[in-house]
This record gives structure tokens, C-alpha cells and sequence, in this order.
């Protein structure tokens, strides 16, 4: 068993799983912050809410949707000259960010409309009455009430991030995905493959139960 | 305070038109509770959201305190919401926030920003409605009528003018019911709230309301003084709520299985004349003879009455005379018969 692990490199696997923690914390921590506001927008928007709009919520909903439909190794490509603008360089950690904050913010957007949508009507209409602006219920009512959907929202996100990372190799983002491919599946390291894929098992384990936690602490029935 | 004047709404589904409100007009004075009463689907919902403008009107004026609704803008349309106050069928709080926290949202939309005034508005409002000591519990851990007082201290923290009530009570248990309808009763009192309200319970009506119009698809039908509308129903849609209320039987039911002779005459007593004995005078000064049909004796708000459907034995001149007695004193006589 000892001989079996004894050719593994830690330090390489810790670097790895380092980067992986780092592209996942960055793109999240962005896609939340422009996909809250797209998903809120997009709920707004949507028939028989505060800001119907079919015309807007139709070339909105599209461009989720073709985002949403595009393969993230492709994605990735396809990017670079946007990346390279966005921040110097398409390669590496940080190379890897902006397509992973683009893919998964349409993804997440729509995962925040839906809990959105999660949110008894009669109570936005208890803000109306009460004399509220629109900004004053999405911020006091809707995403309080949908805060539970919201974190559930975030934890998936995370765990389709950490997949993600995985194909960043094509623009040598790194991580322990990349180790896996590099590694365990093109030099036929078992020994790699078995680690890297615990750690990734690890990691998304926590990420769900952390995520289940915290669902659990702001939910009140 | 608010008035209604020849008010149409129509809803389009799909390529439907339903007509939710035809042609309502309605005067509702300051300080009177004003029932509206319909099954669900006479549009009476639709009608309440009229006077906020949580539903625009076709066509027709909605005037309130003063103001046209229908001409405000966004800013004055929220100024006016502060002035009214609501509440639901379901209560609709903030499950995600306190008893206080719900309360306090009026105010902070109305633009409080001290924190202690807010709290001793909160204390004010919450020991009103009687829920002082459940101030920082959820929504979840409170009963219905809890809920529901929590939802009344919301809807009033903004000292409105006008309380509109939407199926307050129809989600509660009969004394839950009571106990609310009480507490609104009160602050109408206490406060010279206006409070409209509708409801599918005549019982509600009966209880609280001083005028009362009955709904009937999109249509008021009839409108009035709720101890005329319950004692003297005009329209078959009143005659049916009035019945139900009642649990009483309709005349043709009394008329099938009465085995009587002699005409049917129906008395209405009202106000304190319901506690003199006219009936007995009647019949020891005039010699009337009679059987009672049916009859029910109640309070309505805060006016007894009573009414006594008789069959009226003997001969014309006596019942006439008999009659014009009671009349005289402030009975209402009605021949069915």
C-alpha cells in the first residue's frame, strides 16, 4: 500500500488542490456578485412581476440561455481574447477565472430567479401596500424570504465550479482536475488519479454539507 | 372618505375578458367599518386593491381622502399607501423576520431611521394588538390569530386613515374570528379608523359592520345599513348569505310545512322597540289571534332585533286594527300572504 502512494509528489498535489481552492473561492465569489443582480432582474422582469417586461426578459432569458448551452472546454477558448483584455494574460489560475465567472453566472442567475419565484406573492404584495419602493422589496422582502434557496443556489454553483475547474488545464489553469487529466489519465498514474479524485470527493462533500448547514440555519417554516 | 364612481376592471385571460368590477359606485364615510360581501369570485377582492391601487381601474373615479388615485404619480401613489393600511386573507409577513421586524418595515419605508423611536412605536403597536410578549418570535412559532394581530400592528404603524381588511378572518377558527374582529371593532373606536372590508361570512358583517354591500359577479346589488340589508334582503344573492348566517329557513321552506290557516304577515322589531311588549299589547288590547311561523331574535353590531313571521288568525278589522298598533310603534309589518 505504502509502495503503491510512495511515488507521489505531495507537494505537486498540494499546489494543485491549492489552486483549485483559489479558482473556485475567486469565480464564485464573482458570479454571485453579477449573477444575484441578473437572476433579481431577471425575476422582475419575468410575466406578472414588479417590472413585466417581455421584450427585455425575452433577449435576457436568450443570452442566459446560449450562454448556458455552450461547453465549458469551448467556452474557455473561445474567451481568451476577452480574458487577455479583462486581466493581461489568458493562462494560469487567473487566466481561468473570467470563463468560469461566465459560465456559471448565467447558471446561477437562474437558479436565484427560480427561488425567487419561491417567495409567496402575497407578500410582495404586503410591501406594496405598505407603501414600498420595488428597491425596498427586493432588499427587505424577496431576497430575505428566499435567502435559504439562494445559499442552496450558491452551494450547486459551487460544486458545478469545482467541476469546471477540472478543464482549465487547456489554459494551464492548474488544479487538481488538471492533475488528474495530466497525470492519472494521459501517463497512466493510478496513483494520482485515486488522490486527486478523493480530494475533488472530499471537497464537494463539504461544500454540500456547509451549504445544507447554512439552508438549514436561515430557514424558518 | 372613499368614493367609487362608476368603477370598471376587466381582466384579459387569454382572449377572455372577465369583468371583475361593472359599474360599482360606493360612498364609504370616515370612521364607519363598510362590509363588502360576496362569493369568491364576485370581485369584491379586485374592488379592495381598487382603493390602493394594488389594481388599477379601467374606467370610473376612485377617490380617497380627498385624492384621486387614479392620477397619482409613483411618489404620490406610495404616499397614499402609507395612508391605507392592509391586511390578508394569509397575513403575508416576512417569515424570515422577527414580530418586530415585521412591524417595523412600514416605518422604515415611511423613512424612520432612529432606532429607539422605531422600537417605541414597535412596543406601542404590539402592545395594541395584544402581543407584547411575542416580540422577537417568528411568524412560524405564532397561531393564526396571532399572525394575524401581528399583521393588524403592521398595517396600522403608520397611523392610517383607512384599514382595508381582505378575508382577514377566513383563515381563523370561528373564536379566533371573534377575538380579531373585536380588536378591529376596537381600533375602529379607539383610533376613528375607516375600515373596509370584505368578506364571504355574514356573520363577520353582522358583527362589526355598519353598512354592509353585497357583490354579486363584478355587480354591487345591494347596498345599505347592515341591520336593513340583513332584516329586509331585497336581492336573491342577500336573501341567500342572509339565510346561511341565519341558519334559518327561507319563507317558501316555513310556508310548505306550516299547517296553518290565515294570512302571513312578517314583524320586524329594531332598537329598543325589540324590548317593548308590543306583541303582547297586541294581543290583549286588539284580541289578536296568531301562530309563529318562524322567527329569529339577534343582535346585529350593536342593535337588538327581532322578526316574527305569523299566521294572523281571526277577523280583517281586528288584524288591521292589531296592526296598525304595532305599526304605530315603530314595527314593521310586511303582508307576504
Amino acid at each position: 500500500m505504502n509502495d503503491f502512494f510512495s511515488n507521489l509528489d505531495w507537494n505537486d498535489i498540494g499546489m494543485a488542490g491549492l489552486d483549485t481552492l483559489s479558482m473556485l473561492g475567486a469565480s464564485l465569489l464573482f458570479t454571485v456578485l453579477l449573477g444575484l443582480p441578473l437572476g433579481v432582474l431577471l425575476f422582475l422582469t419575468s410575466k406578472r412581476q414588479l417590472l413585466e417586461h417581455s421584450v427585455f426578459y425575452g433577449v435576457l432569458s436568450v443570452v442566459v440561455n446560449v450562454l448556458r448551452s455552450l461547453p465549458f472546454i469551448i467556452l474557455l477558448i473561445v474567451m481568451i481574447p476577452l480574458t487577455v483584455r479583462l486581466i493581461g494574460t489568458s493562462l494560469g489560475v487567473a487566466g481561468a477565472i473570467p470563463p468560469l465567472v461566465v459560465a456559471a453566472t448565467p447558471f446561477f442567475a437562474r437558479l436565484v430567479e427560480t427561488a425567487l419565484r419561491e417567495v409567496d406573492r402575497g407578500v410582495v404584495e404586503a410591501m406594496q401596500a405598505s407603501g414600498a419602493t420595488i428597491r425596498q422589496i427586493v432588499m427587505w422582502a424577496l431576497l430575505p424570504e428566499a435567502l435559504p434557496g439562494i445559499i442552496a443556489a450558491v452551494t450547486v454553483t459551487a460544486i458545478t465550479l469545482v467541476s469546471c475547474t477540472a478543464m482549465s488545464g487547456v489554459v494551464g489553469g492548474g488544479g487538481l482536475g488538471d492533475l488528474a487529466v495530466r497525470f492519472g489519465y494521459q501517463r497512466f498514474r493510478t496513483d494520482v488519479m485515486i488522490v486527486t479524485v478523493t480530494l475533488l470527493l472530499i471537497l464537494v462533500q463539504l461544500l454540500q454539507m456547509v451549504g445544507d448547514k447554512l439552508v438549514h440555519r436561515f430557514s424558518r417554516a | 372618505m372613499i368614493r367609487l364612481e362608476h368603477v370598471y376592471k376587466t381582466y384579459h385571460i387569454a382572449d377572455r375578458q372577465v369583468a371583475a368590477v361593472r359599474d360599482v359606485s360606493l360612498h364609504i364615510k370616515a370612521g364607519e367599518v363598510f362590509g363588502v360581501v360576496g362569493h369568491s369570485g364576485a370581485g369584491k377582492s379586485t374592488l379592495v386593491r381598487l382603493i390602493n391601487r394594488l389594481e388599477s381601474a379601467e374606467s370610473g373615479n376612485v377617490v380617497v381622502d380627498g385624492e384621486q388615485v387614479g392620477s397619482l404619480d409613483a411618489e404620490g401613489l406610495r404616499a397614499l399607501r402609507m395612508r391605507v393600511g392592509m391586511i390578508f386573507q394569509h397575513f403575508n409577513l416576512l417569515g424570515s423576520r422577527t414580530v418586530a421586524q415585521n412591524v417595523a418595515i412600514p416605518l422604515r419605508v415611511a423613512g424612520w431611521k432612529d432606532a429607539a423611536k422605531i422600537n417605541a412605536r414597535i412596543d406601542e403597536l404590539l402592545e395594541l394588538v395584544g402581543l407584547a410578549d411575542q416580540r422577537n418570535k417568528y411568524p412560524g412559532q405564532l397561531s393564526g390569530g396571532q399572525k394575524q394581530r401581528v399583521g393588524i400592528a403592521r398595517a396600522l404603524a403608520n397611523s392610517p386613515k383607512v384599514l382595508l381588511c381582505d378575508e382577514a378572518t377566513s383563515a381563523l377558527d370561528p373564536q379566533t374570528t371573534r377575538s380579531v374582529l373585536e380588536l378591529l371593532l376596537q381600533i375602529n373606536q379607539k383610533l376613528g379608523l375607516t375600515i373596509v372590508l370584505i368578506t364571504h361570512e355574514m356573520d363577520v358583517v353582522r358583527t362589526i359592520c355598519d353598512r354592509v354591500a353585497v357583490m354579486d359577479s363584478g355587480e354591487v346589488v345591494e347596498s345599505g345599513e347592515v341591520a336593513q340589508v340583513f332584516l329586509h334582503p331585497k336581492h336573491p344573492t342577500t336573501r341567500m348569505f342572509v339565510q346561511e348566517a341565519e341558519h334559518f329557513e327561507g319563507l317558501d321552506e316555513v310556508l310548505a310545512t306550516a299547517r296553518t290557516s290565515g294570512r302571513i304577515v312578517r314583524l320586524t322589531f329594531v332598537g329598543n322597540d325589540a324590548y317593548a311588549p308590543h306583541l303582547a299589547r297586541a294581543v290583549r288590547d286588539h284580541g289578536l289571534d296568531f301562530t309563529i311561523l318562524a322567527g329569529r331574535i339577534e343582535r346585529i353590531k350593536n342593535t337588538p332585533c327581532g322578526q316574527l313571521t305569523l299566521a294572523v288568525q281571526g277577523d280583517e278589522a281586528t288584524q288591521q286594527q292589531a296592526l296598525a298598533h304595532l305599526e304605530k310603534n315603530g314595527v314593521t309589518v310586511e303582508w307576504l300572504q
